[in-house]
């Protein structure tokens, strides 16, 4: 996964989560309260700028986390732009021309890619164990977090699986043709499915070993100069929102 | 299907939010009583949260040569329950939120509502109606999982055409068009997943029906806690 | 203190469904010592050490802990489980966080240490398994052998006085079990009690200063590899004897006695060095 690379590499991979999660809710509400088409640029703008100059992130791999969310977001707005006429004749679908409506299709266009923005921000510079500890200091209850740590922990555990089963299945041409394709795929789903239990049980026995009672729980380290991050990254998060807001 | 990052409008965005807490929240609290009672349904369910998450990936061999990727929404709900899938599918759509940059955190509550809420609690019962009235096993699965996909994808439509009605013809207008424009996508995934749910479920009760039985119901009890 | 640090005391355990997997097993494990238990599939050896911790308690038998019987309460097996430690054999199911340093964390999170001593602990942890330099990585970029250490490390940080570790050189490339078997050193020369269990009959017979051999759920041998590995109803039992002891043996049939200071090895290089010996003496002569 490219957004998990860059969590792990990037400049801003010490900062605290606190003042990453800070900026970023600051960059949606900037992104949501901007009015104009050109504040949503500058929203937009001022974010990009601090992933790829700020945090590191290389402009290729920032682009290619964000290609298909552009390209969904293309699709969703195509859909927009197309209206529905009930018996007035000619053809029933026909392209919006009415300026407003065109110019509100901009307006949530541009709100969609400035909050996409803000959140490519925070989930290219942050690896996501820091933000569950991040949800956990925001008082997430622990049963949804223990699933998202096990979630995270796993996930890759399954894909290997996935990865092996799918080679091993097409090795023996169990993926020739469609028909072949789908119970081949049937039975790794199958087979996956039977796993989550067999996993599960063996990860309750190992958290018994470990003494465990109850919810996961695990040491938080403590990020460097956190206090003063925090502080710049509130600066940094209310100037954005105003310069949204003020920006005609 | 998801509804992209920022799309919809500031309200929209809080009011499905909130929609979708109390669901959340009762899920949560059958999750823990479920715990208090087998301290491994823990595990279980977050292996499970991952297996959703990874199955969502699996590309689908499509009738209409595009790629698709089965939700897992049917098969979820009848292994693990509606009630429970809530929680867990929240967890797997913010996951794809941050990992895949798919959904968005400001639109997981209006996702969440139409692909963790109204999709399991459809297969669930559509797959217990199905039983009811006696259609074969095959036939009921078939029909939870793909109607399961169409009610979700009827709700995504539903909430687009909410936040933006068409300008004549209003909420209905808007629907349909919104209906019309992602059955070409949505149908044809929708069969995909009923007959891949299908597959699985046989498989599952031809090789593995006691196994199943056996660890769902009855978890090694010789375990202590 | 008595040398036996954990003793089994006609332990049965039958499973829920009803197989037998244990039937009257007496063993002892001592104190500071290299145990091996060796024995084939089924023959019982996870469900002993399932014992070991409390994972499972006996259907009928006693287990003791520095003589004292074993507590199943709460507060028992807490204290139980603190220090006698398990790695399982595959990594993947006991690793909970996708951060290392976190996981490590989990075990004296558990105790209810504070977050000073848990902190060195996790450090020192992580160091004994030469994985401190990793700590900020990611579980699913390391590799096999590298989970296994976390997974160890998982285990010291609770400071156990045992540590048993199930298959721990399966799936490990020779330069990754040399490695680890270098870290089992290292723990075991630190005062900590190891078992494990093996298939490989040669690193058994190399590495333990006592072996157990299982069958059918019970002990069917125990004692210093080279007495009991070399017993016709052991080989039997486990299919093989170690090669090295075949080699010595062969050699004595062409007339070498490797015996000849009254040193038997046990490693490879023992041998190379031993027949260097051999070949030097009547060199010499």
């Amino acid at each position: 996964m490219l957004t998990e690379q860059s969590a792990y590499t990037n400049r801003w991979r010490w900062v605290s989560p606190t003042a990453k999660g800070i900026f970023t809710c600051s960059g949606l509400v900037a992104a949501c309260a901007a009015t104009s088409p050109r504040a949503s640029l500058l929203v937009i703008t001022l974010l990009m700028a601090t992933a790829i100059f700020g945090a590191g992130i290389p402009i290729t791999h920032y682009l290619r986390v964000g290609a298909p969310a552009m390209l969904f977001l293309g699709a969703s707005c195509l859909s927009l732009l197309v209206t529905l006429n009930f018996g007035s004749g000619g053809s029933p679908l026909t392209l919006q021309s009415n300026p407003d409506e065109l110019s509100r299709i901009v307006h949530i266009c541009g709100r969609s890619c400035a909050c996409l923005a803000a959140l490519l921000l925070l989930t290219l510079t942050t690896p996501l164990s820091d933000i569950i500890s991040l949800l956990r200091r925001c008082r997430v209850p622990d049963t949804l977090l223990d699933l998202m740590t096990l979630c995270y922990r796993t996930l890759f555990v399954l894909s290997a699986a996935i990865h092996e089963t799918l080679t091993a299945q097409s090795a023996r041409l169990g993926h020739s043709t469609v028909t072949q394709s789908l119970r081949s795929l049937g039975g790794l789903v199958a087979n996956l499915t039977i796993q989550v239990w067999q996993r599960s049980q063996a990860l309750h026995i190992a958290a018994l070993a470990r003494n465990n009672d109850g919810a996961l729980r695990f040491l938080e380290y403590p990020f460097a100069r956190s206090a003063r991050h925090i502080t710049l990254a509130s600066g940094a998060g209310i100037t954005l929102i105003l310069l949204a807001v003020l920006i005609p | 299907m998801h509804i992209m990052e920022g799309f919809l409008p500031v309200t929209h965005a809080i009011g499905w939010s909130i929609a979708s807490a109390p669901f959340i929240a009762l899920g949560l609290r059958s999750i823990n009583k479920k715990i208090s009672e087998h301290p491994e349904q823990r595990m279980l369910l977050g292996v499970a949260a991952a297996f959703t998450f990874v199955l969502s990936a699996l590309k689908m061999p499509s009738v209409t040569g595009s790629s698709s990727h089965p939700t897992g929404t049917g098969l979820g709900a009848i292994l693990f329950g509606p009630t429970a899938l809530a929680p867990i599918g929240g967890v797997v759509l913010l996951f794809q939120a941050l990992l895949l940059a798919h959904g968005g955190i400001t639109t997981l509550g209006a996702n969440i509502f139409s692909m963790a809420i109204v999709g399991p609690f459809a297969a669930v019962a559509i797959f217990r109606s199905a039983t009811a009235v006696r259609l074969p096993f095959g036939m009921s699965v078939f029909l939870a999982a793909s109607l399961a996909d169409l009610m979700t994808y009827l709700t995504t439509a539903a909430q687009l055409a909410l936040a933006f009605p068409d300008a004549t013809g209003g909420f209905p207008a808007s629907f349909a068009k919104f209906v019309g424009i992602f059955a070409i996508t949505q149908i044809p995934l929708a069969i995909c997943e009923g007959f891949l749910t299908l597959v699985v479920m046989n498989a599952l009760v031809r090789f593995n029906a006691r196994e199943l039985q056996e660890m769902q119901v009855t978890p090694r009890s010789g375990v202590r806690a | 203190m008595s040398d036996a640090i954990i003793r089994l005391e006609n332990v049965s355990y039958r499973y829920p469904d009803g197989t037998a997997a244990l039937t009257d097993c007496s063993l002892t494990i001592n104190r500071n010592k290299r145990t091996a238990v060796l024995g084939a599939n089924g023959a019982g050896k996870t469900t002993m050490f399932l014992h070991l911790n409390g994972i499972l308690q006996p259907s009928s038998g006693r287990l003791f802990r520095d003589d004292i019987p074993f507590e199943y309460s709460r507060t028992g097996l807490r204290k139980l489980r603190s220090k006698v430690g398990m790695v399982f054999q595959n990594p993947d199911s006991q690793l909970f966080s996708a951060s290392v340093q976190e996981d490590v964390s989990f075990g004296p999170m558990n105790l209810g240490l504070d977050t000073t001593t848990i902190r060195r602990r996790v450090a020192e942890a992580l160091g004994a398994v030469a994985m401190a330099g990793l700590a900020d990585k990611p579980v699913h970029n390391l590799s096999y052998g590298q989970k296994k250490r976390v997974c160890i490390a998982g285990v010291l940080a609770m400071e156990p006085e045992v540590i048993i570790l199930d298959e721990p050189m399966a799936g490990l490339d020779a330069a990754m079990q040399e490695e680890l078997t270098a870290v089992l050193e290292r723990l075991h020369a630190g005062g900590i009690t190891i078992v494990i269990a093996t298939h490989d009959l040669d690193f058994a017979y190399g590495w333990a200063d006592q072996a157990l051999v299982m069958q059918s759920g019970g002990l069917l041998a125990h004692g210093t590899p080279e007495d009991i590995l070399l017993r016709p109803e052991v080989g039997n039992a486990l299919g093989t004897i170690p090669q090295i002891a075949e080699i010595i043996h062969s050699l004595s049939l062409l007339g070498i006695d490797l015996r000849g200071n009254g040193y038997l090895p046990r490693t490879r290089n023992e041998l190379v060095a031993a027949i260097a010996a051999v070949t030097t003496r009547e060199d010499t002569p």
